[in-house]
């Protein structure tokens, strides 16, 4: 995994969280896709909860 | 992309900078959801593929984030992720231990309350009460340090303080032995007077 992969779900939850309703359908589907790779989004989703440090390359 | 596999990584550290609260709360609701054990489950099945260091990393994150974490919301969001990792911890087939995380609740509660570390009592009280009936042998083991720490918060007039104290304390209730729940009988008025405090108080109880 890449800080641009934790970037990305970071971006992805900030483009949930938007009032538009086309950023939030678009970033949703954005989600669902990340979900084919399990063990990234959750390891991804920690990293954005902690702030933070250390990064897994699988 | 992200790339696939719960196996064969190496560590690397770097730094990133993501404070937005909204968004670790969110990344908090999805993480619990993504290893959140169904009713078909004994285990979730995420959880089952992982590897004991794709695990272990992730109890180590989330205790990590649990104790960096300043904000009282995104601190219970992150609870809730633990009280997961632990409920699969504990029924998965390996039968699993997560000393640290007793550790951190038990050195939380022993720590004098102050202004500075409410929260932190607060969320162990959460943790107690999340994953009590898996370890109930174990915390009860250090039951006659707990009850001096409840009479403490029940002797402060912090509401949300209190009321989780509540929460535990019938959690607790719900599982033990008469023995254990003799112990137990001197809160019964506290709680009482707490109930009937948040009743009085319906917005701090909201806020709870």
């Amino acid at each position: 995994m890449s800080t641009e992969d934790i970037k990305s779900v970071a971006e992805v939850l900030n483009n949930i969280l938007q009032p538009d309703n086309n950023i939030r359908k678009e970033a949703e589907k954005k989600f669902e896709m990340m979900q084919s790779n399990i063990p990234g989004l959750i390891f991804c989703l920690g990293k954005v909860m902690t702030g933070t440090y250390c990064i897994l390359y699988f | 992309m992200l790339r696939k596999g719960y196996d064969g990584y190496l560590l690397y550290f770097i730094f990133l900078d993501i404070d937005d609260l909204k968004i670790k709360s969110l990344s908090a609701v999805l993480l619990r959801k993504l290893i959140k054990i169904n009713d078909h489950e004994v285990v979730n099945a995420n959880y089952e593929q992982m590897s004991k260091e794709y695990r272990d990393n992730l109890k180590n994150n989330m205790l990590k984030a649990l104790v960096n974490e300043k904000d009282k919301s995104v601190k219970m969001k992150i609870c809730d992720v633990i009280v997961m990792v632990a409920q699969n911890t504990y029924e998965c087939k390996e039968k699993e231990k997560w000393d640290e995380l007793l550790n951190y609740i038990s050195n939380t509660l022993i720590t004098p309350l102050n202004e500075t570390n409410i929260i932190e009592a607060e969320s162990a009280l959460n943790l107690i009460k999340g994953i009590f009936s898996h370890t109930h042998l174990e915390i009860l083991k250090g039951i006659s340090v707990l009850i001096p720490v409840f009479r403490n918060f029940f002797k402060t007039n912090l509401l949300s303080l209190k009321t989780r104290t509540v929460e535990t304390i019938c959690e607790i209730m719900c599982i033990v032995d008469k023995s254990h729940t003799k112990m137990l009988k001197e809160f019964v008025n506290s709680i009482l007077e707490t109930t009937f405090q948040c009743l009085q108080n319906g917005k701090e109880e909201v806020n709870v």
